[in-house]
């Protein structure tokens, strides 16, 4: 990942595996369908890391298509 | 041109996926070529890039696809109140960041084309390397989206 450090590589990677465990959860004993084989481009932010990503249920992968990293301060974080 | 796809694994029961792992592809990235045509070039956007705040690009959602509102007041809706729970108003920028880039590329029909081409391809190519490189383009079709100001 471009111009980032290997800190804040950990930090995308960190927030990346999370969100898989989330789609996990959420998918949790719903069927496949290859209809909803993957969903739209989706983002999800936690502090200074947003990831765009796709769900793949057919590879059963989450695909992180976009990483942006804000360098902006947040007062609560 | 290359760009970057993460892949991170769902691993679990037969649905599945009640467990997960990360799935470190050449160190957690694989580099992966895609088209270095797309079909920006020569058209005209349909409506003008807007500024980075809620209320621009909400009109902007609306000129580009009025179906699409509801969709941007639910995830306002939730934006708002996670930042209101959190206390930070970053909630607030990834609202905007995400329906700015929704709007950066939906103004530009054929690029809009494209990535839902590129959607189906993920879901449905029975190639795994067509539907890696499918994501890659994504990729790159979002960060020339946001790069292009005209």
């Amino acid at each position: 990942m471009g111009g980032l450090t290997r800190a804040q590589i950990d930090q995308v990677e960190g927030l990346a595996a999370r969100i898989a465990d989330a789609v996990a959860v959420r998918r949790i004993g719903t069927p496949f369908d290859v209809v909803e084989a993957v969903s739209n481009v989706k983002s999800y932010g936690e502090g200074p890391v947003m990831i765009w990503f796709l769900e793949d249920y057919r590879d059963d992968v989450v695909l992180v298509v976009r990483v942006q990293y804000f360098e902006l301060s947040d007062p609560a974080g | 041109m290359a760009g970057y796809l993460l892949c991170w694994r769902l691993e679990g029961a037969p649905v599945g996926l009640s467990r997960l792992e990360a799935c470190r592809l050449s160190e957690g990235y694989v580099s992966i070529g895609f088209m270095s045509h797309l079909p920006i070039s020569g058209e005209q956007p349909a409506v003008p890039l807007p500024d980075r705040e809620p209320a621009a690009i909400r009109a902007a959602v609306a000129r580009l696809d009025p179906a699409a509102l509801a969709r941007f007041e639910a995830d306002w809706t939730a934006a708002t109140a996670r930042a209101r729970d959190e206390y930070s108003l970053l909630p607030a920028r990834y609202f905007v960041e995400h329906w700015f880039n929704w709007v950066a590329v939906a103004r530009w029909p054929e690029l809009a084309a494209r990535l839902r081409a590129c959607e189906r391809i993920v879901a449905e190519s029975p190639d795994r390397a067509e539907r890696r490189a499918a994501a890659a383009e994504i990729s790159q079709i979002l960060r020339q989206a946001e790069t292009t100001s005209a």
